[in-house]
């Protein structure tokens, strides 16, 4: 079996790699993105920064071959029986045969064929691929989404019905998303499964509980509280007061309805799909209709170091459908634009099939080379960046770390990757370490995207 | 990993791509027994369908096949529907009986299921099916989770077939480890380990309830043999008198090392002992930096004490697999020194448990330099091994005080030092005279011969300057030291003058058993050899591929040979030599055309030329284990064991391997090999198996008894200099026949190995157009 090989590329392989990249960019303008056909990259705008980032993590890794890169002539040790590519709708892209639907969306979004790390460890990995940051020193820096919300949430302005920094619909675990910031840009968790009615979220909507059950308890409660009201006119008591009519405006006003995706047609759901990726696509888009600046899909199972080919048969159609309607339904609203889509694991999968026991047919970790996808907010739709090596094993060109990612991502939203990151010890940090104006994904930003 | 191609053929999803795999043991249990026992063990594997006879490794044991059990937890659709039905009224029932409810009715068969002509279900022969109407709601539950939704939970084809076999064991049989291996018709299998012991041996009762802590009543002395089933607690009770002094010890990981699925990598016991009434009065999740827990424990007062014994966080499956034995018998905690110089032997002071004396003996006669162990045995029971080593400088012992580079014990190089980290902070300093330019070693040899020393070592010249310090040297991945501690230092002295050498704990422990012993003196270069996998499934006149992994010392960088050690008459090696530099290499192994129907233990050695002297060193068998899901070990084997009964597919190759192939860097080379001229060749493909990135093969032509092919480089990806072994893929495509003999327009991939191994070397030689 191939050995898994920590890859970990020297300043002189990435500088070469720039060198190469940034030839290749100058010299072979079609190489890139020509890719993209007619439908690529739209006309040229003034655009702002983006507002909303929805991510849709796909935790426990996601093989690349077998989804945005794969390698029919690398042979069935390395395909298994997915060694039919299907064409997309932008000339010279092919994508796994399981996504016939993104394959009729390419137009809308860009693969990074090059992502690169070299961590095959889940929590490192995704520490990597979460805060830009390597790990093992001495601060645990936050992650996107609370440097998202750091920027742009109630600090700045964020009035929306929910917190800025939601995940849909279980935490993460094993990380902290918040890491130094504290609880404050903590991300809400909904719990809850929004393929199901009503989506039980936490806190907000109580299964099996109407409104007006709501409000009788609340009452009763109320009636109860002889503390509360023997300390009639304390400020602690105030301030708790005031949250908790925060808290029952959440479950009670319009938070509650804004859950509620008995809301949209049963078309769309559909379209969508009824199950609990599909539902929360639809959710994450109706919570950027509410202004949330930052949506995460834990969208785990991804593991599959055993049954891999029979768990893509279940989980890829499930993700080619969810990812391809929330793309399409996100660009008939008009909200696309506005919109950053990324859609990643921590790593991807071995290349080569596992196929000695007791892995029969599985993919391991794999941090070397994988794939990531990126959509709106001021990213073109229809190129590709990078190549991996003819089996997926190794980034031959424009290797792209998480840095480069998130970096680019923060440029979209109007957040400097070079500027200072406020943390409650006064210490002098900067958003991304060294951000490197190379790294940046300036060729697959639309003109004028970034402020 | 081995995985052998044309021999058992798995078709995935359908879709009609062929792999193959070779057999494989997951457990063994019970993983031992007693000298003079017969005992009936089950081995819990894949590929094991056709298994017919049994390999074990050492002498004073025969073993014989019983019976190929398959896959019992596979149920029918209907098996399952019936199951599902029963566990659902007994379910019923139990909770009725709970909450003081009227019983339920127990379902009637539908009529359809009760037509004349319908068999009969028949739920296959399990323990846990035996009494169901017995079992807890969470033995049930179990039950359920086991036979009718496997497909919901982890499924572990793995160890889901089960053959069972019988082994008598000689009452003089050594006892120890040893390896058993499975013949199928696929093969060989790996080896697992299997213990033979002294001491009286029970097994846990039968999983007949597992959601149900059953304890089981033992005498001592005892060696018990368990398995522990997610969740489960083991629990033994016993009679000990106060005063005895019983050693509770435990394999666990010492008999299947690593899990690759799993994460700790592998079963991570914990022993508790409770006393009459339930209190706990010791704890062990394990020994020292060892896994496998011990408990050393004096008995206070008389009476009935339990023994509770599951993993650390209540995982468990069939091949978390256990022996733990209850005695007073001995066992050594520390010996001191560490070591003894090559030719002579050495009387170490001994401590421990249940020891007469207080010596054991350190024999270094007619050994070579490495590592060995030492046992005592005493009232006919063993001792656990003590590590020690076994060296050709000559030795000193440490003398106190030398706690500060002010105090520093002289000593002149090379030395050896047995010195021991006296107690909590103690540090041990040596000094040595240097010439500017020198080349110095200094290294630690502690935490592998069993000692709990963490060492941290520092050279300082004499002014209290560091010039170079370590924690712990590379980890390189071998055995089962997964808590490797160990430092190393390699420098060149800057000047003239007096330099320190320092000794101590990282964590700033000590105490009797922190035993070292600190090597300095000049680079040693040398190599260790491994071979994977251990066992070789060849077949009469058949090649197959092998990797032999070099581990290089002191800046070892030289070429080594590769060669059989008496092998038996017509074994060929292909490829057989490590260019310089080059850590792991595969080659080819080629069987005699005449068959070898017993498994057979082939020995390879290595040469190099260290300081211009040939150095042979053995290739240790080993098979490259995954933990963890990542990590990687290199875990040696007793044998390397080659089966090779007769088989018609295979190409007789009657050339000696030649010299390297030269290709031109972003050029090509011709191939030509001599086969016999024969029909059944002419459709021979060949394809490139693992090769080294840039390289391909192409144009071949199979005509009048030639073979020829070509390789092509890629002038960037295999530069100049590359130097490696092809593995070329021999096989045919055969028109598939039905039972009628008729052609069905399908194809078997028909495969004949590989082709001896063809070494080739990159060079800068202009490329041809």
């Amino acid at each position: 079996m191939q050995q898994q090989k920590r890859f970990e590329p020297s300043r002189r392989d990435v500088l070469k790699w720039g060198l190469a990249g940034l030839a290749g960019s100058t010299a072979l303008p079609g190489r890139l993105w020509a890719q993209a056909g007619d439908q690529a990259a739209p006309p040229t705008k003034k655009r702002g920064p983006a507002k909303s980032v929805i991510e849709i993590w796909m935790w426990g890794g996601p093989s690349h071959v077998d989804t945005f890169d794969p390698k029919p002539e690398a042979g069935a040790d390395y395909t298994g029986p997915l060694n039919k590519p299907i064409e997309t709708n932008v000339d010279g892209i092919r994508i796994g045969q399981m996504l016939p639907m993104l394959a009729q969306q390419a137009h809308r979004y860009s693969i990074i064929r090059s992502m690169t790390h070299g961590i095959n460890g889940h929590e490192t990995a995704a520490y990597m691929m979460q805060t830009g940051r390597s790990a093992g020193e001495r601060l645990v820096y936050p992650s996107v989404g609370a440097v998202v919300s750091l920027f742009k949430g109630v600090d700045h302005g964020y009035e929306g019905l929910v917190p800025p920094y939601i995940v849909l619909t279980q935490s993460i675990g094993r990380f902290s998303e918040v890491g130094f910031l504290g609880p404050r840009y903590k991300p809400f968790v909904t719990g809850g499964d929004p393929s199901r009615t009503p989506f039980a979220v936490e806190g907000i909507v109580a299964e099996g509980i109407t409104e007006k059950r709501q409000r009788d308890r609340r009452e009763l409660l109320g009636t109860l509280d002889t503390l509360g009201k023997a300390m009639e006119g304390s400020p602690a008591f105030a301030k708790f007061d005031a949250c908790e009519e925060s808290a029952y405006n959440l479950i009670l006003g319009d938070a509650g309805k804004l859950f509620d995706l008995g809301q949209e047609t049963s078309e769309r759901r559909d379209r969508y799909g009824r199950n609990r990726f599909g539902q929360s696509c639809l959710m994450a888009r109706r919570l950027v209709e509410q202004g949330v600046p930052y949506i995460m899909i834990n969208y785990g199972g991804w593991d599959t170091h055993k049954q891999h080919f029979e768990i893509m048969n279940r989980k890829l159609p499930e993700f080619d459908r969810g990812f391809s309607a929330l793309l399409e339904d996100l660009d008939e609203k008009g909200l696309l634009d506005s919109t950053v889509v990324w859609c990643s694991g921590e790593f991807g999968r071995t290349p080569k099939v596992m196929w000695e026991e007791p892995w029969n047919g599985g993919r391991g970790h794999y941090g070397p080379c994988f794939s990531a996808v990126v959509a709106g907010g001021g990213f073109k739709g229809g190129c590709v960046v990078g190549a991996s090596d003819k089996v997926g094993a190794e980034p031959v060109e424009r290797p792209v770390t998480p840095q480069d990612l998130i970096g680019s991502l923060y440029r979209l939203m109007g957040i400097d990757p070079a500027g200072p990151l406020p943390n409650p010890r006064g210490m002098e940090l900067q958003v991304l370490p060294k951000a490197s104006e190379g790294g940046i994904l300036k060729e697959i930003m639309q003109t004028g995207a970034t402020v | 990993m081995k995985r052998m191609k044309a021999l058992l053929v798995l078709i995935i999803l359908g879709v009609g791509t062929a792999w193959a795999a070779g057999p494989h043991i997951g457990y063994l249990y019970p993983a031992g027994g007693q000298t003079g026992t017969t005992v009936r063990i089950t081995a819990g594997g894949q590929g094991l369908r056709g298994a017919k006879d049994v390999y074990v490794s050492g002498e004073g044991i025969t073993a014989g096949m019983v019976e190929y059990q398959g896959q019992v937890k596979k149920l029918n659709q209907d098996q399952k529907r019936m199951l599902g039905q029963e566990v659902r009224y007994l379910r019923q029932k139990k909770m009725a009986a709970l909450y003081g409810r009227k019983p339920p009715k127990r379902p009637q068969p539908k009529p359809d299921e009760e037509a004349a002509d319908s068999k009969p279900v028949e739920l296959p022969d399990h323990p846990l099916l035996d009494n169901l109407d017995k079992l807890t709601i969470e033995g049930l539950d179990h039950v359920i989770d086991e036979f009718v939704r496997p497909s919901v939970l982890q499924i572990n084809p793995q160890i889901a077939e089960t053959v069972v076999l019988e082994l008598v064991i000689d009452p003089n049989a050594a006892p120890g480890p040893r390896e058993i291996r499975l013949v199928t018709n696929a093969g060989l299998s790996n080896p697992l380990v299997f213990e033979i012991g002294t001491l009286p041996e029970v097994c846990e009762p039968e999983l007949s309830d597992p959601g149900k802590i059953v304890t089981t009543n033992v005498e001592l002395p005892v060696l018990i043999n368990g398995q522990i089933l997610p969740g489960e607690i083991d629990r033994f009770r016993f009679t000990a008198e106060k005063g005895q002094n019983l050693v509770i010890e435990t394999q666990a990981r010492k008999l299947i090392p690593y899990l690759g699925d799993a994460v700790p990598g592998w079963f991570q016991a914990t022993v508790r002992l409770l006393d009459g009434q339930g209190r706990e009065t010791a704890f062990a999740d394990d020994w020292r930096f060892d896994p496998d827990p011990v408990l050393c424990y004096e008995i206070p007062k008389s009476g009935d004490y339990v023994l509770e014994i599951n993993d650390a966080i209540y995982r468990g499956r069939e091949d978390f697999v256990y022996r733990v034995s209850i005695a007073e018998k001995p066992f050594v905690t520390s010996i001191f020194p560490l070591g003894t110089p090559r030719g002579k032997t050495t009387k170490a002071a001994v401590s421990g448990w249940n020891l007469d004396g207080s010596e054991i003996v350190l024999d270094g006669r007619l050994k070579a330099a490495g590592i060995r162990q030492a046992v005592l045995t005493q009232n006919g029971l063993a001792s656990n091994p003590a590590a020690y080593a076994v060296d050709a400088w000559e030795e000193c012992g440490e003398s106190e005080a030398n706690d500060t580079p002010q105090q520093a014990q002289p000593i002149d190089l090379p030395r050896i030092v047995n010195g021991r980290i006296e107690k909590a902070g103690d540090r041990d300093c040596f000094r040595f005279e240097g010439k500017a330019g020198q080349s110095v070693v200094a290294e630690v040899a502690a935490r592998r011969l069993h000692s709990p020393l963490d060492s941290l070592l520092y050279l300082t010249d004499a002014e209290g300057a560091v010039i170079e310090w370590n924690d712990d040297s590379a980890d390189r991945n071998t055995g089962l030291e997964t808590h490797h501690a160990d430092s190393r230092l390699s420098v060149t002295l800057p000047r003239d003058g007096t330099y320190c050498v320092q000794v101590s704990d990282t964590r700033s422990h000590g105490g009797e058993a922190y035993g070292y012993r600190l090597h300095v003196g000049p680079p040693r270069p040398d190599f260790e050899l491994y071979v994977t996998p251990s066992s070789l499934n060849l077949s009469t006149g058949r090649t197959e591929a092998v990797t032999v992994h070099a581990i290089r010392k002191d800046g070892f960088d030289g070429e080594i040979e590769i060669a059989f050690k008496d092998a038996p008459k017509g074994f060929q090696l292909g490829g057989g030599r490590i260019p310089p530099g080059v850590d792991t290499i595969r080659m080819t192994v080629t069987a005699p055309q005449q068959p070898i129907n017993q498994p057979t233990a082939l020995h390879l050695q290595g040469t190099g030329r260290i300081d211009g002297k040939a150095v042979t060193r053995p290739v240790t068998a080993a098979e490259d284990m995954m933990q963890a899901f990542i990590y990687r070990h290199l875990v040696g084997m007793q044998e390397l064991a080659v089966f090779a009964p007769r088989n018609r597919q295979f190409i007789p190759f009657d050339e000696k391997p030649a010299a390297p192939i030269q290709i031109p860097a972003g050029g090509t080379a011709r191939v030509q090999i001599r086969i016999p001229n024969r029909p059944a060749y002419e459709n021979l493909q060949l394809e490139l198996n693992e090769p080294p990135a840039g390289l391909r093969l192409e144009d071949v032509i199979v005509r009048g008894g030639r073979l020829a092919f070509t390789v092509t480089a890629d002038g960037k990806e295999a530069p100049a200099g590359l130097t490696d072994n092809l593995i070329v893929d021999a096989y045919a495509m055969v028109p598939q026949k039905n039972k009628e003999g008729q052609p069905t327009g399908k194809t078997n991939k028909v495969s004949y190995g590989v082709l001896p191994a063809i070494p080739f070397e990159i060079t800068n030689a202009q490329a041809k157009p």
